[in-house]
């Protein structure tokens, strides 16, 4: 037995050794080869934010033989281990790191801020690295997207459905209240608003949170509430719990905005009676947004210690427009919307934002109150 | 408010909510009676929840899917079998390390089956039916909530009928009890305190297993990582309130059921912050498991 541990002793030193010698030193750049890595701080398989990452950098590669493109994919059940793999990617011979939401942006002002790191180039997407600050830091390319053109999309669509199908309020479903899902349900509220007084109609919005972005069966029994209360339509924000929104939409025969990715054809091949039941999806380009990004990086034009923000203007938000969409929507509720998109688009139409760094929380407390029909 | 809680409504959405408590409490006061404590429940449920979604899907059949998310249940119990009574390791830590275990198994079985996806959406399950009762599901309030419910309703309240005869009216029941109160008179008189403490984990597991399958072969028609959320570990701290009586540990499930549901279905009709209502479960729980210590306590003052 004695042995035995001195084996596995030796086994662990001879296998960890090599590890913390490596860890110390930092590659150099000049390999010839260009290598990205993108770090994903979830899961894969979400069907929304993070694939479409992925989507967008494997397309990447396919396209660009000759790049080097890894993903590392960390989980979303250890979040201490973000750090340690920055480090550790910072530490091998990437050019360019590109990693996505807010729990990498304090892992990434520490690494950006190191010395040793200064070679290396960085792209943060749906966050700006620090709030106001992205100058500081002038080897980081921040990406943030105007979900709230997207909300507010929806929320010009759910109000002019829920007019024609004569029910008094829509809904919006998120998963916590943070600053992202608040965007989305801010600009939510304000084309519900918006479209109230555009067509002097008066169609309410409920908004409900999850608590979380996993539990399915509470957004399922959410959203069922809201359809047994009158709801026709309504649009959920919270990724993998959202799916739970879908179904009970199928069960209640009603009808629900997606969002992300076009979640109709996520299901129009496996489960087509469920996907009947998707108008439309609020999309966010991410995969579209880091492309381009990649391909600015290759050809040198990519700017660093900036914030870039995408919108209905550049083609990275808007809704979905599939065969669903056109089945179930009527021709004029299609035109307005279409119209709502393109004064987004030329900045006829400012949409507020909902980040807390824009708008205070009193603010969107006070339009979602004055629209909810419990208060 | 009150006229929410009265409506037919509310009772049909409680009650899908307390089903999974309750039999996580159902296979929580089975072995604890046999004097093994099953905190894996939880990860047995979500591995039962991804075995009835994907195999329903796959054999078309919820018959089949059901009994499969059964067996996966009682696998993973006897995984903690193998560790904790044949190996001697200690039951909670085994506990933890298969719910640990279980996490990352079932998200291994969904991305390897379907093609690096976490949740089995795109794979519905075939749901377990809906018994509607004629006439009697017709009653104003309670008739729908009762009458009208999931198959897996009634196999809860026959699983309820069978705990009830088996710990007080079989030899196995007394079996099971002499092993968690006095292992060794049981052994005394020949009755192997091992080979009960598997059969009452083997039943554990089935329960497990019926609670992870309604949630993704009833609640939901799929299964996603995750979607177990805790409901085992209140299913246990229900068992613990229920001091381990069938129909007590199930009008505590119920109302855990009750609260989660409050909390989800309050935020509709209530204005109420829901930071606020997403942590009365929690509060509850506490408050329980507060109420229980000093019951305990002073009972054994007494003694």
């Amino acid at each position: 037995m004695k042995n035995l541990y001195r084996i596995l002793a030796l086994l662990l030193c001879v296998i960890f050794l090599p590890l913390t010698a490596s860890a110390a030193s930092v590659a150099d750049l000049n390999d010839g080869v260009t290598k990205i890595a993108l770090l994903i701080s979830g899961d894969l398989g979400d069907m929304s934010f993070w694939d479409s990452a992925n989507a967008g950098l494997t397309k990447f590669a396919a396209d660009h033989p000759d790049v080097v493109v890894d993903i590392i994919e960390m989980g979303s059940s250890d979040t201490t281990k973000y750090e340690s793999t920055l480090t550790k990617t910072c530490n091998e011979a990437y050019d360019l790191i590109i990693v996505g939401s807010t729990d990498m942006r304090e892992p990434l002002q520490r690494a950006a801020k190191k010395s040793k790191y200064s070679d290396r180039r960085f792209i943060i997407f749906d966050t700006e690295i620090k709030d106001g600050k992205a100058a500081d830091y002038p080897t980081v390319h921040s990406i943030m997207f105007s979900q709230n053109e997207g909300g507010y999309l929806a929320g010009t669509l759910a109000a002019l459905m829920s007019q024609e199908k004569g029910t008094a309020a829509t809904a919006f479903v998120g998963g916590t209240k943070n600053d992202i899902i608040n965007d989305f349900g801010f600009g939510f509220m304000q084309g519900v608003r918006d479209a109230n007084v555009a067509k002097s109609i008066n169609v309410g919005a409920y908004n409900a949170y999850i608590g979380d972005f996993v539990n399915s069966p509470k957004g399922s029994s959410l959203a069922t509430s809201f359809y047994e209360s009158g709801v026709e339509v309504l649009f959920a924000a919270a990724s993998q719990a959202g799916l739970g929104c879908i179904d009970s939409a199928k069960n209640n025969g009603k009808l629900i905005i997606g969002v992300d990715s076009d979640q109709y054809a996520y299901y129009a091949d496996t489960d087509p009676e469920k996907a009947s039941h998707i108008v439309t999806s609020v999309l966010k380009r991410v995969d579209l947004a880091l492309y381009e990004c990649c391909e600015e990086f290759l050809a040198g034009t990519l700017t660093y210690g900036d914030l870039e923000v995408l919108g209905v203007k550049d083609g990275m938000i808007g809704l979905v427009e599939n065969d669903n969409y056109n089945a179930l929507v009527s021709e004029e509720t299609r035109a307005y919307v279409a119209d709502v998109t393109a004064r987004i688009a030329s900045g006829e139409l400012v949409v507020q934002s909902g980040l807390k760094r824009y708008t205070k929380q009193d603010v969107l407390n006070e339009l979602f109150d004055s629209l909810d029909p419990t208060k | 408010m009150l006229e929410w809680i009265f409506s037919e409504n509310f009772l049909v959405n409680v009650i899908a909510y307390a089903i999974p408590i309750i039999f996580a409490a159902y296979a929580s006061l089975i072995s604890n009676k046999a004097g093994i404590s099953a905190i894996n429940i939880e990860g047995a449920m979500s591995v039962a929840a991804v075995t009835g979604a994907l195999v329903s899907h796959f054999a078309n059949n919820w018959v089949i899917g059901l009994a499969c998310a059964m067996s996966a249940g009682i696998l993973m119990m006897m995984l903690l079998a193998l560790s904790a009574l044949k190996l001697k390791a200690d039951s909670f830590l085994s506990g933890i390390a298969l719910n640990t275990f279980a996490t990352g198994a079932c998200l291994l079985i969904v991305k390897g089956v379907l093609d690096g996806r976490t949740d089995s959406s795109t794979a519905p399950s075939v749901l377990v039916p809906h018994v509607n009762i004629p006439l009697l599901s017709d009653i104003p309030v309670i008739g729908k909530a009762i009458f009208g419910q999931n198959l897996l309703f009634f196999i809860m309240l026959a699983v309820l009928a069978l705990l009830i005869v088996l710990l007080n009216c079989t030899r196995l029941g007394v079996q099971i009890k002499t092993a968690g109160y006095h292992p060794e008179a049981g052994e005394s008189v020949g009755v192997s305190v091992k080979r009960t403490r598997v059969i009452a984990l083997i039943i554990c597991g089935a329960m497990a297993g019926l609670g992870g399958a309604y949630l993704s072969m009833a609640n939901l028609g799929y299964f996603s990582a995750g979607m177990v959320s805790g409901r085992g570990f209140i299913g246990i701290a229900a068992e613990a309130m229920g001091a381990g009586m069938p129909i007590k540990t199930t009008l505590f499930a119920f109302l855990f059921g009750a609260v989660d549901y409050f909390a989800v279905g309050g935020q509709t009709v209530l204005s109420f912050p829901y930071e606020l209502l997403n942590t009365l479960p929690y509060l509850m729980t506490l408050l329980a498991l507060t109420i229980y210590a000093v019951a305990h306590k002073k009972k054994n003052v007494k003694k």
